[in-house]
């Protein structure tokens, strides 16, 4: 098919799509946030969504797309359910669940309309099942293991096929014993973009998939059976350090569409120097008139959360989970209160009364930032495999901050590649210590 | 008369020195011969030369010892040379050697005298008399005293030998005792860490009363069990000093290592059969079965002429006549009553019992040999496992707290804790340690020929 058909075929389409939210909203019916084709469209008869074409791809930074064929008109993807030995970030590995050889599983994108063909094969030494987590299609494919469908049994593969019926930010992940599976990163998202777009593409899109875990510190697995104390928080499975930043143009519109798959907190989800509107929940794209301004939105867990925002104030602007304890990786909470009281005199005491202790060495950074290796032949000051309270370097000293946070760069233009460095502050721009001379002109008593 | 007297009186001081340096050599040769069996079964050089009785201050061998510090051979030597215990031993030996000199002795004829005073004459008569059973029954005598002399030399060294394990065994618990100081002091010095920090974050309101208490209660008892180890080291001290025999402490130091990776290796196969052969007991039980039998063995008629059978010569003077007469006299008992079978039977009935008190013993030494034994491979393996697996996995809990510690996952007193119980284990190898080389220095004592007190290891063994 030429481009000018294919045009004009978009085009028919899309006057239909408008027409079919037209007469609903002139008959008083609730509009279809979730589709842009008309209810009665035939999927079939529509081409599958081509890359760069009816979408711009998805970023998920530190993932991956699930790569597809097309057969028969159909999105052919193949999940490998199986055991990944997983970086959460350098220092800190685990044996997880994943897909594909990938924790969390590769993002699945397709196209409002298209047919999916997705085939799910049980590498895992115990059963399983995948659910499509807010996708509209038949019962049968809804993969609720004993309930849709029987078990996914090790070494079984599964066919789920479905037409896409609607867009937005959507996720799969294991219904059989979820509370595990789960908890062992089983998950991956699902973004299925509009077939007729209502509005502007945005210039980037940033997928992120929110979990939590227990990693006990020390150890290599993650506990299933933890219920309040998560420890490891991630984006996209990774934690601070380990996260990627994302990038923008200045001017450039961003998406970033975020899902929550923690097994049981929410996350309110803030990002500096920006205001940004909640664009779409998992029920669909809100109105622009609906939509509401932020600077921290919840992301409850099961759900997923659209916002968009023009990137218009250049720096290095931290994204991250506003709950405290979820921007710490493997916080302990058996510490006595240390606030008001001279934490070295604690060192100080253990290297008394512990020979052991003196011949660990320091730790650089001070108490958080980094592990200190004490002398050659000396135990090391950390568990292996940990990353208690290690924060990430900045351009200024450690940045106390770990678990869900990363880092959005404004530049006014953006080196070929993604490394992009720390920003360059213009000068009178960064906050430093006041000199008495500013003191006594404005009157400050410090 | 009187050349017949001034020769009587020249014999007798020329015989006299004569039979007192007879008397000193046999008593020196038998601590000579105890000196060399005590040199065979412990491999200790006798000390040529006594302290002084009745001096404050130690001899000076003993003074040249201390000075330089005492290891546990040298300790022995300092007992051997200062200990009253067993010098009196000794002194009893020296008894014993006297008497069997006066055994081989023949009795003292007897001269008898008495006068009337009468008229016109005095009746007067004199007689000497010779024990008549005496001149027969003098190697039955040397007999009995050749075995008292063994029982003596027997007990001599047996005492030697149980000295030098008590002396041993002293030294073990003063270097065991000292290290006991040492561990409870670095148990005090954790909880009073603990406490100073508890008290810390009390003052800043940031841990309650109760844990404030707790902690101060957990450095209280830390105080009271380093008190009571170094008074425990102060009793210890003491019973070396006594079983050294010295008056007073010169501070001496006791230079051997806490060898604490040391145990004692393995018994010999063939202990039983060595503690049987060296046994300083049935040495003893020997030498008085030998007495016994001897006794049961005399003829009766040794028994019932016993000590009042006489021969001898009278003379008398006629109170009425004045004149002198000389004749013999006899004196023997008629047996009629006592034929002397009870008091033969009574000898059957001594050996008997002798013997069945050296067959006890000899049950006695088996049965304690083979639980030295075991007692002595249990505590040592023990003790190996204590040392070579749980103080290493307790270091290793504490660094791995540390290093929870410094990844912020607990606070400093439950690093504490685990420094507290490291210490606790420490002690508790200790005990197994001490308790496996006690268990051998009783084990060897046994084997050199004296029984030991039945030790109980108070620690470890749950005592």
């Amino acid at each position: 098919m030429n481009s000018s058909r294919r045009e004009l075929l978009m085009a028919g389409s899309a006057a239909l799509g408008a027409g079919a939210l037209a007469r609903q909203g002139a008959t008083g019916a609730k509009p279809a946030y979730n589709r842009t084709l008309p209810r009665d469209a035939d999927p079939a008869a529509l081409a599958p969504g081509q890359a760069g074409v009816d979408y711009s791809p998805v970023v998920t930074p530190n993932g991956v797309a699930l790569p597809f064929k097309v057969i028969g008109g159909v999105k052919v993807f193949h999940l490998i359910a199986e055991e990944v030995d997983h970086e959460f970030a350098r220092g800190l590995r685990a044996h997880c669940y994943g897909f594909n050889g990938r924790v969390h599983g590769p993002t699945i994108e397709a196209v409002e309309g298209d047919r999916v063909r997705i085939y799910v094969t049980n590498r895992l030494r115990v059963p399983t099942s995948i659910h499509w987590h807010g996708l509209l299609l038949p019962n049968g494919m809804d993969g609720v293991g004993g309930l849709t469908q029987r078990v996914i049994e090790p070494g079984e593969t599964f066919r789920y096929e479905f037409p896409l019926l609607q867009h937005g930010t959507y996720m799969y992940h294991s219904h059989h014993d979820e509370m595990a599976q789960m908890a062992m990163g089983l998950m991956g998202l699902f973004v299925i973009h509009p077939r007729f777009p209502q509005a502007p593409r945005p210039d980037r899109e940033y997928a992120f998939l929110l979990s939590e875990w227990r990693i006990a510190v020390g150890s290599r697995r993650p506990d299933p059976n933890e219920m309040a104390d998560f420890n490891v928080l991630t984006l996209n499975a990774r934690t601070s350090p380990g996260t990627e930043p994302i990038v923008a143009r200045v001017g450039e519109r961003v998406r970033l569409r975020i899902g929550n798959l923690s097994g049981m907190s929410h996350h309110p989800i803030h990002l500096h120097g920006h205001t940004f509107e909640v664009a779409a929940t998992d029920g669909g794209t809100l109105p622009v008139t609906a939509r509401w301004p932020e600077v921290t939105a919840l992301v409850p867990t099961g759900s997923t959360r659209d916002f968009e925002f023009v990137a218009d104030n250049p720096g290095d602007w931290p994204l991250h989970c506003h709950m405290t304890h979820h921007v710490m990786t493997q916080m302990g909470h058996g510490l006595p209160i240390l606030e008001g009281v001279d934490p070295t005199l604690f060192d100080a005491a253990l290297e008394r009364a512990v020979p052991a202790y003196a011949a660990m060495g320091a730790a650089p950074g001070g108490g958080m930032g980094g592990h200190g290796q004490g002398a050659d032949e000396a135990p090391a000051m950390s568990p292996p495999n940990s990353l208690a309270m290690v924060g990430m370097r900045g351009p200024f000293g450690f940045v106390t901050m770990g678990g869900m946070f990363t880092v959005l760069k404004v530049r006014q233009s953006l080196p070929e590649g993604r490394n992009v460095g720390w920003y360059e502050h213009p000068t009178g721009t960064v906050s430093t210590s006041a000199s008495p001379e500013e003191l006594a002109r404005d009157g400050i008593d410090a | 008369m009187r050349t017949s007297l001034r020769r009587a009186a020249l014999c007798t001081s020329l015989v006299l020195p004569l039979g007192c340096a007879q008397l000193e050599q046999r008593r020196i040769d038998e601590v000579r011969l105890v000196a060399h069996e005590v040199g065979e079964r412990t491999a200790l050089a006798f000390p040529p030369k006594w302290a002084e009785l009745g001096a404050d201050e130690p001899s000076p061998p003993a003074q040249a010892l201390l000075a330089d510090g005492l290891d546990d051979d040298e300790a022995i030597r300092v007992a051997l040379l200062e200990n009253r215990a067993i010098r009196a031993a000794f002194e009893r030996l020296g008894v014993a050697a006297y008497d069997r000199v006066r055994a081989g002795l023949i009795a003292n004829p007897l001269f008898s005298a008495t006068v009337l005073l009468q008229n016109p004459f005095p009746d007067i008569e004199l007689g000497v008399s010779q024990p008549l059973v005496d001149l027969f029954r003098r190697s039955l005598r040397m007999d009995l005293a050749d075995a008292e002399l063994d029982v003596a030399r027997a007990a001599v060294l047996e005492h030697l030998v149980r000295v030098t394990s008590q002396v041993r065994a002293a030294t073990l618990a003063c270097r065991a005792q000292l290290e006991r100081v040492r561990l409870a002091h670095e148990t005090a010095v954790a909880a009073r860490e603990a406490e100073g920090l508890t008290t810390i974050l009390h003052k800043a309101g940031n841990v309650t009363d109760l844990e404030l208490s707790t902690r101060r209660r957990a450095r209280t008892l830390a105080e009271l069990e380093l008190l009571e180890a170094q008074a425990l080291t102060a009793e210890r001290r003491e019973d070396l000093l006594t079983l050294l025999g010295l008056s007073s402490d010169t501070g001496f130091e006791l230079t051997t290592r806490l060898e604490l990776d040391q145990l004692p290796a393995a018994p010999a196969a063939d202990l039983e059969a060595r503690v049987l052969e060296n046994s300083l007991g049935l040495a003893q039980l020997d030498a008085r079965l030998r007495g016994a039998r001897a006794r049961a063995g005399l003829p009766r008629s040794f028994n019932v002429l016993g000590n009042n059978s006489a021969l001898g010569i009278g003379a008398g003077k006629d109170d009425v006549v004045g004149s002198w007469g000389v004749g013999p006299i006899l004196s023997v008992p008629i047996p009629i009553f006592d034929t002397g079978a009870s008091m033969q039977s009574a000898a059957r009935a001594e050996a008997l019992a002798w013997f069945a008190e050296r067959d006890g013993l000899v049950r006695e030494l088996a049965s304690t040999t083979r639980r030295l034994a075991a007692r002595q491979a249990s505590l040592s393996a023990r003790a190996a496992l204590a040392r070579s697996e749980l103080l290493s996995l307790a270091r290793k809990v504490v660094i791995e707290t540390l290093q929870q510690y410094n990844s912020m996952q607990i606070g400093a007193f439950d690093v504490l804790h685990e420094r507290e119980l490291e210490l606790k284990h420490s002690r508790m190898a200790l005990d197994l340690w001490e308790d496996a080389w006690r268990a051998r220095i009783d084990l060897d004592q046994l084997r050199l020929g004296a029984r030991p007190e039945v030790h109980r290891p108070s620690r470890s063994m749950g005592g």
